[in-house]
């Protein structure tokens, strides 16, 4: 019996350990890939008919920095590797929780097979994690959708 | 020195205007509906291909020309002879860098008095094969008929080759080659922040990383 209770501690655990951290609404028209309630999985996952999609996780914000920093490293970082910008950075607030957080939005041009495509990064920064969402999609199919994935970012809440 | 100095402010305009005029004229040919043919053939990068290829046949229908062919790749249009400045100005315009131009001009005058002198002489011996027709027998007439017809075949022709050369003068054919501004592919370069390592594109259109 004893044996039986640790094991579901641990699965529960492990459960918990998984679960993703932020909370996120999809973007109007597409469906969410794994909508589980209790048990969503480490990542937040949707995705449009035409298939853009969308990704959502959070990882330890480490070394602790704010927006200012990341935002320069992720653009940086993002630009030797050869991204090419594809519009100007997008400075966005959520609100979740009754809390307000700044976050700020990429959007790289990319060439892929015979098709143009549009990879968009966002982070969220909080205290002590950072949400990043991450979007692609073919660029006039993801131009469609460019509100819509704006607005879903503006509702990422860590949990 | 006063005197001096303002015959200098006078004449300084003048002289820059000369000097800077040559270095435009070089780089965009004059261009009027002269005798010269041109055939402009550009590549662009451009950051959005579709909007490059629609602002483009936008413009060219707004001023007096038309496309020929357009899709995100290339645009084909013909563009008014005097307008050759502004195109190339709105191509500077609507792209990230002209990575290639090359004009070709032709100039079409011997090929024009040529096709004209041919179709006045046809036009002449058409006239005079008609005033035979009132005075020759049923041979006769056959036989000026089947000339007369070939007679017209060939005016028809003159003046087609005569139009289209006539189009070649007032409009240029410009081809643009569009090209998506992104042209390396991006690489994974390692950063000392882990969770911007798995920043990729190409896996995460993969869907390795994430399903």
């Amino acid at each position: 019996m004893r044996i039986a209770r640790v094991i579901l501690l641990c699965m529960l655990l492990c459960a918990v350990c998984a679960c993703t951290r932020i909370r996120v609404q999809p973007p109007e028209g597409f469906a969410e890939w794994s909508p589980r309630r209790f048990f969503p999985g480490p990542v937040y996952h949707a995705v449009s008919p035409e298939g853009v999609e969308l990704v959502a996780r959070s990882v330890k914000n480490y070394p602790p920095q704010d927006l200012e920093f990341w935002k320069e490293v992720l653009f940086l970082h993002l630009e030797d590797e050869g991204y090419l910008p594809a519009a100007e950075p997008v400075l966005f607030e959520t609100k979740g929780g009754g809390v307000v957080r700044d976050g700020v939005l990429f959007e790289w041009a990319v060439g892929y097979g015979q098709e143009n495509y549009v990879y968009c990064t966002a982070i969220v920064p909080s205290r002590r994690r950072i949400a990043i969402v991450e979007a692609a999609g073919k660029h006039r199919i993801y131009a469609e959708y460019r509100e819509a994935i704006l607005s879903s970012v503006k509702t990422v809440t860590f949990r | 020195m006063k005197r001096i100095a303002g015959i200098a402010a006078l004449l300084l305009p003048a002289v820059c205007a000369m000097l800077v005029a040559p270095l435009f004229a070089a780089e965009l040919p004059q261009q009027t509906e002269g005798y010269t043919a041109y055939d402009l053939r550009t590549a662009v990068l451009v950051a959005d291909p579709e909007f490059a290829a629609d602002s483009m046949v936008e413009w060219v229908e707004e001023n007096g020309g038309y496309f020929t062919f357009r899709s995100a790749e290339t645009v084909m249009l013909r563009v008014p002879a005097q307008k050759m400045h502004r195109f190339r100005y709105l191509l500077n315009e609507l792209s990230e860098a002209v990575i290639d131009v090359s004009i070709r001009s032709q100039d079409l005058r011997e090929s024009l008095l040529v096709l004209r002198s041919r179709v006045a002489s046809s036009e002449d011996i058409l006239e005079k094969n008609l005033a035979l027709l009132d005075r020759a027998d049923v041979k006769g007439t056959l036989l000026i008929e089947r000339e007369i017809k070939s007679l017209l075949y060939e005016i028809e022709g003159y003046k087609g080759t005569l139009r289209k050369l006539e189009t070649d003068r007032r409009f240029i054919r410009a081809e643009v080659s569009i090209r998506f501004k992104e042209q390396t592919l991006p690489q994974d370069l390692p950063t000392s922040f882990d969770w911007m390592n798995g920043l990729d594109f190409y896996r995460f259109v993969g869907g390795g990383m994430y399903r």
